[in-house]
C-alpha cells in the first residue's frame, strides 16, 4: 500500500506541476521546461495504453494499444471538422484536448493503480520503474556527450513538424505532401503527424525539447515493451533488464530503431506491440494491418509480413519445432546467398534502381567489404554473438518458437541489407532487439551460475556501449555547430523564426539556402523553395547571385523551377559562407543534395546585393547580423 | 562438451569486452581522418574542413626565384600499424627524384599529428630556402601559428622551419633555411581541436 501511495503521490505531483506550469508559467511563447515536457509527452504514449487496458481489460500493450493510437488521427479529424463547421480556433482545440488527455491519463493511472488486481499493480510498478530508468539513462548519455535536452538532433523532426503545423492551422492533410513540399516521395499518411501535433501545438513545446523528449518517450516505451516480451521467456529480472539495455544500446544508423521517433520507428513500436500480445489471432492482425500501412507505406507491409510470420511461428507451428528450425535455417541460408551475391557485385539499387540513383546523385549503400565493416561498427560483438547463438539454437534439440522467430527476423533484415535496395541500412530496423533475445536465450540455456550469467550479460552490454557512443558521436558531427553547441537549431535563427511566426499577413514563398528553408518551413507556416530538397541548380543560382549580385545572376535565380513568382528573399550568412571555400567545387551544400550548411554566424555584409534588391522593388522587412529578409509586399 | 562451449563463450565475451573498450577509447579524441589520397596527405575534419600536404607543391626559393621540386614525381607511401581505439596507423611517404629526396613519417597520438621529415637536396647555392605547404580548403584566420575555422583550431609547430600564412591561398608555408649539405631534419606537430567534437 505504501508503494501505491508513493506512486500516486508522484503522479499527482506531476499533474499539479503541469497545472501550475500551464496557468502561471506558460503564458506566452513556447515552452522549454524539461519536467513539463517529460510529463506531457509521456502522457501521449501512456494514453493508448490506458485506453487499451480500460477497454480490453487485459493488457496495456498489445493489439489494444495499436488500435488505441487511433485516438490521435480521430482527434485530428474531429478538430478539423469542429474548426470548419463551428469556426473554432484549431490550436485552442488542440491545447484543450491535450490537457484533457493528460488529465484523463493521470487519473486513470491512479484509478488502475488502486484496482484490486495484484498482477496489474506489479505490471504497472515494473513499467513505471523501467520507463523512468531508461529516461534517466538517456539523460545521462546526453550529459556525457554534452548534449543539451533542448537540442534538435533530427532534421526529420522539423520536416514532420511542417505538416503538424499545417494540421494545427486547420488544414486537411491526409498525406504529408498535401500540406508541405518538404517530402520528396509519398511514404506515409499523416497518422504519425497527428501525434506530433499534440506535442508541439497541444502542449506548446519548443521543437528542440519536444524532439528530445518525444525520442526519449519512444525509447522508454520500447523498453517497457521489450521487457514485456522478455518476461515471457526469462524469469530472472537481471536477464530482462540487461536484455532491454542490450537491445536499446545499439545505434542503428539509417534505421534509428531505438534512437529517434520517425514514422518507420513508430511502425516498429506498433509491431512490437503486436509481438507482445499473448494470444495472437489472425483476425486481430487484420485489424491492425491498416494502421501499420497508414504509418509507413514500405515498413507497414514489411512489418505486416513479419507479424504474419510471427503468427505462423506462434500459432500454426508452435509445437512443431523441426518445421520452425527448418524455416529459420532457410532464412539464415538466405543471408549467406545474399551476402555471396553482394560479394559478386549484385545489388538491387545497381541493377533495378538506377533511375532513383540518378535522382539521388550517388549510391546509397556500402558494398563488400565496407558493408561488413559497417555492420560490425554498428552492432559490435553483438552480431558475432548472434551468429554463435544461431548455431547454438540450430544445434539444440528444441527451442522456444520466439528463438527461431528472432533468427528469422534478423536473417530477413540482413538479407535485405545485402541485397541492397536504396538505403538498405534502414532494413536492419529493430534487429538489435532480436539479436539480444537470441544471445540471452543462449546464455540462459547454457545454465551458467547465476552470478556468472549476470556478469556475462553485463560484459556484453558494456561491450556494446563503446560502439553505441561512437556511432552516436559520429551522427552528432552534422549537428555540431562551430560554437561547440550540438543542435540542429542555431541561436542565430531564433529571432527570425519568432518574427516569421508572428507575421500572419505576409504571403510569399521564402527563398534562401536549403537549411534555412527547412528551419523556416519546420517552425512557421511559410512555404519555401522546396525546403531542404531545393535543387542543385537553384542552390548554385542563389550562391552565384550572392557572390555577384547583378541583373544577370538575379534573372538566372528567379527563373529557377523551385522559385515562385511571388517570393521573399532571405539573405543569410549561410549563403554567404560559400565565399569561404577556396574551390567552389568543394562547397558541400551546393554540390550535394543532402549536404547543408548548419552554421549561420558568418555575418551578412553584401551591400551590393542589398542595393540591387532595393532597386528591384524589394524592401527589408527583417534584419539581424546574420539574416536579412527582403519582401516586395 | 557443454562445459567446453561455456568456457569458450566466456573467453570470447571477455576478449570482446577488452577489444570494445580499446575500440571505444577513440571517442575521446577529435574525430579527424588522415590518409594519403591523390599524392597528398589529406586530413579531413568532420566540420567539413580539410587540408593537404602535397610534396608537388614544395619549392626552393631565393627572393623572386622559385623552383618546384617534385612537379612530376609521385609519392610512394606505406601504411603500417593497427587502427583501433587510441592506436592510429603510421604512414611513411617518400618522394624522390635525381636531385631531391623527401621522407615524411606521419604518426598520430591523441589529437596531435607528428610528421618526422627528412629532406635531402643538392644545393647548388642558387636558393636559400626550401618551402613546403599546408593547403586548407577554406579561408580562415591565422594567429599564433594556429589556423582557425568553423570551431576548429589547427596548431602548427616546427622544430626547424619558419611558419608563415598566405591569406590569399589559405596556405601555411613552412620555410627551411638550406645549409651547404642541403639536409633538413624536422618534426612538424599539427594539433587539431574542435569545439564540441
Amino acid at each position: 500500500m505504501r508503494k501505491k501511495i508513493i506512486i500516486t503521490a508522484i503522479l499527482l505531483a506531476s499533474y499539479i506541476y503541469c497545472l501550475y506550469f500551464i496557468f502561471f508559467k506558460q503564458t506566452v511563447g513556447l515552452s522549454n521546461d524539461l519536467v513539463f515536457a517529460i510529463i506531457s509527452t509521456s502522457s501521449i504514449f501512456v494514453l493508448p495504453a490506458i485506453i487499451s487496458k480500460l477497454i480490453t481489460k487485459k493488457s496495456y500493450f498489445g493489439i489494444g494499444y495499436v488500435l488505441s493510437t487511433l485516438i490521435y488521427p480521430l482527434s485530428y479529424l474531429l478538430i478539423y471538422s469542429l474548426s470548419k463547421w463551428l469556426e473554432f480556433e484549431p490550436q485552442t482545440l488542440y491545447r484543450a484536448l491535450a490537457y484533457l488527455f493528460l488529465t484523463f491519463t493521470i487519473f486513470s493511472l491512479i484509478f488502475l493503480l488502486f484496482k484490486r488486481d495484484l498482477k496489474n499493480y506489479v505490471s504497472l510498478k515494473r513499467s513505471f520503474v523501467i520507463y523512468l530508468g531508461v529516461f534517466s539513462i538517456l539523460l545521462g548519455i546526453y550529459v556525457f556527450l554534452h548534449i543539451k535536452t533542448d537540442a534538435l538532433l533530427s532534421t526529420d523532426f522539423l520536416q514532420h513538424n511542417a505538416v503538424a503545423k499545417e494540421m494545427a492551422n486547420g488544414k486537411l492533410c491526409l498525406t504529408p505532401n498535401q500540406c508541405s513540399n518538404l517530402f520528396q516521395k509519398l511514404g506515409y499518411t499523416t497518422y504519425f503527424h497527428s501525434i506530433q501535433v499534440f506535442i508541439t501545438t497541444g502542449f506548446n513545446l519548443n521543437t528542440g525539447i519536444a524532439s528530445t523528449i518525444f525520442n526519449f518517450s519512444l525509447i522508454a516505451s520500447f523498453a517497457v515493451l521489450i521487457a514485456k516480451i522478455l518476461n515471457r521467456y526469462f524469469r530472472k529480472k537481471s536477464l530482462v533488464l540487461l536484455g532491454i539495455l542490450i537491445s536499446i544500446m545499439v545505434f542503428e544508423t539509417g534505421a534509428y530503431s531505438f534512437a529517434f521517433i520517425i514514422p518507420q520507428t513508430f511502425v516498429l513500436f506498433l509491431f512490437l506491440n503486436i509481438l507482445s500480445e499473448r494470444k495472437f489471432k489472425l483476425s486481430s492482425l487484420l485489424f491492425v494491418i491498416p494502421i501499420l500501412l497508414a504509418n509507413h507505406f514500405i515498413f507497414g507491409p514489411i512489418f505486416s509480413a513479419f507479424a504474419f510470420i510471427y503468427y505462423l511461428f506462434h500459432q500454426k507451428f508452435k509445437k512443431d519445432s523441426n518445421t520452425l528450425k527448418v524455416l529459420s535455417m532457410i532464412s539464415f541460408l538466405g543471408v549467406i546467398v545474399a551476402l555471396l551475391a553482394n560479394m559478386r557485385g549484385f545489388s538491387i539499387e545497381k541493377f533495378f534502381q538506377l533511375s532513383d540513383i540518378g535522382l539521388l546523385g550517388s549510391f546509397t549503400n556500402y558494398y563488400f567489404p565496407q558493408n561488413l565493416s559497417f555492420l560490425f561498427a554498428q552492432y559490435g560483438f553483438l552480431i558475432i554473438l548472434f551468429i554463435i547463438s544461431t548455431i547454438f539454437i540450430f544445434i539444440k534439440k528444441k527451442s522456444v518458437p520466439f528463438a527461431y522467430y528472432s533468427i528469422t527476423y534478423v536473417s530477413l533484415c540482413l538479407m535485405f541489407f545485402f541485397l541492397a535496395p536504396t538505403y538498405a541500412s534502414k532494413f536492419l530496423i529493430g534487429s538489435s532487439g532480436f539479436m539480444a533475445f537470441s544471445t540471452i536465450y543462449m546464455i540462459n540455456s547454457l545454465r551458467f551460475n547465476k552470478w556468472i550469467q549476470t556478469i556475462t550479460l553485463l560484459l556484453i552490454l558494456l561491450s556494446s556501449l563503446p560502439f553505441y557512443l561512437s556511432n552516436f558521436k559520429n551522427y552528432l558531427t552534422f549537428y555540431t555547430q562551430n560554437t561547440g553547441v550540438i543542435s540542429g537549431r542555431t541561436q542565430d535563427d531564433t529571432s527570425l523564426i519568432q518574427y516569421l511566426s508572428k507575421k500572419k499577413n505576409l504571403e510569399c514563398q521564402i527563398v534562401s539556402d536549403p537549411y534555412t528553408q527547412l528551419v523556416v518551413r519546420g517552425e512557421t507556416l511559410f512555404e519555401t523553395a522546396k525546403g531542404q530538397y531545393q535543387g542543385l541548380d537553384t542552390r548554385k543560382a542563389i550562391a552565384e547571385f550572392i557572390a555577384k549580385p547583378n541583373d544577370k545572376t538575379y534573372e538566372n535565380m528567379i527563373v529557377q523551377y523551385d522559385i515562385d513568382s511571388r517570393f521573399c528573399f532571405l539573405y543569410t550568412s549561410r549563403i554567404e559562407s560559400a565565399a569561404r571555400y577556396i574551390n567552389p567545387e568543394n562547397i558541400p551544400w551546393i554540390n550535394n543534395l543532402y549536404d547543408y550548411e548548419i552554421n549561420n554566424n558568418y555575418g551578412v555584409y553584401n551591400q551590393d546585393l542589398v542595393d540591387l534588391l532595393l532597386n528591384k522593388g524589394f524592401h527589408i522587412i527583417y534584419s539581424d547580423s546574420n539574416n536579412i529578409l527582403f519582401s516586395r509586399e | 562438451m557443454k562445459k567446453l562451449v561455456k568456457i569458450l563463450l566466456l573467453i570470447f565475451i571477455i576478449l570482446s569486452f577488452c577489444i570494445s573498450i580499446l575500440y571505444g577509447t577513440r571517442i575521446l579524441n577529435t574525430p579527424y581522418i588522415y590518409e594519403y589520397l591523390n599524392n597528398s596527405l589529406v586530413v579531413t575534419i568532420p566540420n567539413k574542413l580539410w587540408f593537404e600536404i602535397n610534396s608537388q607543391n614544395d619549392y626552393l626559393s631565393k627572393g623572386e626565384n622559385t623552383k618546384y621540386l617534385f612537379e612530376n614525381d609521385l609519392v610512394n607511401f606505406t601504411k603500417s600499424g593497427y587502427s583501433i581505439g587510441y592506436i592510429y596507423p603510421t604512414y611513411t611517404a617518400k618522394t624522390e627524384n635525381d636531385t631531391t629526396s623527401k621522407t615524411d613519417t606521419v604518426t598520430r597520438q591523441k589529437d596531435s599529428l607528428k610528421i618526422q621529415r627528412t629532406i635531402q637536396t643538392q644545393n647548388s647555392g642558387l636558393y636559400d630556402n626550401y618551402i613546403s605547404k599546408i593547403i586548407f580548403s577554406k579561408y580562415g584566420t591565422f594567429l599564433n601559428n594556429t589556423y582557425t575555422q568553423d570551431g576548429c583550431d589547427i596548431a602548427i609547430s616546427s622544430t626547424k622551419g619558419e611558419i608563415e600564412y598566405d591569406e590569399k591561398s589559405a596556405s601555411v608555408l613552412i620555410s627551411y633555411k638550406l645549409n651547404e649539405v642541403g639536409e633538413i631534419k624536422d618534426i612538424l606537430d599539427i594539433t587539431i581541436q574542435c569545439k564540441g567534437l
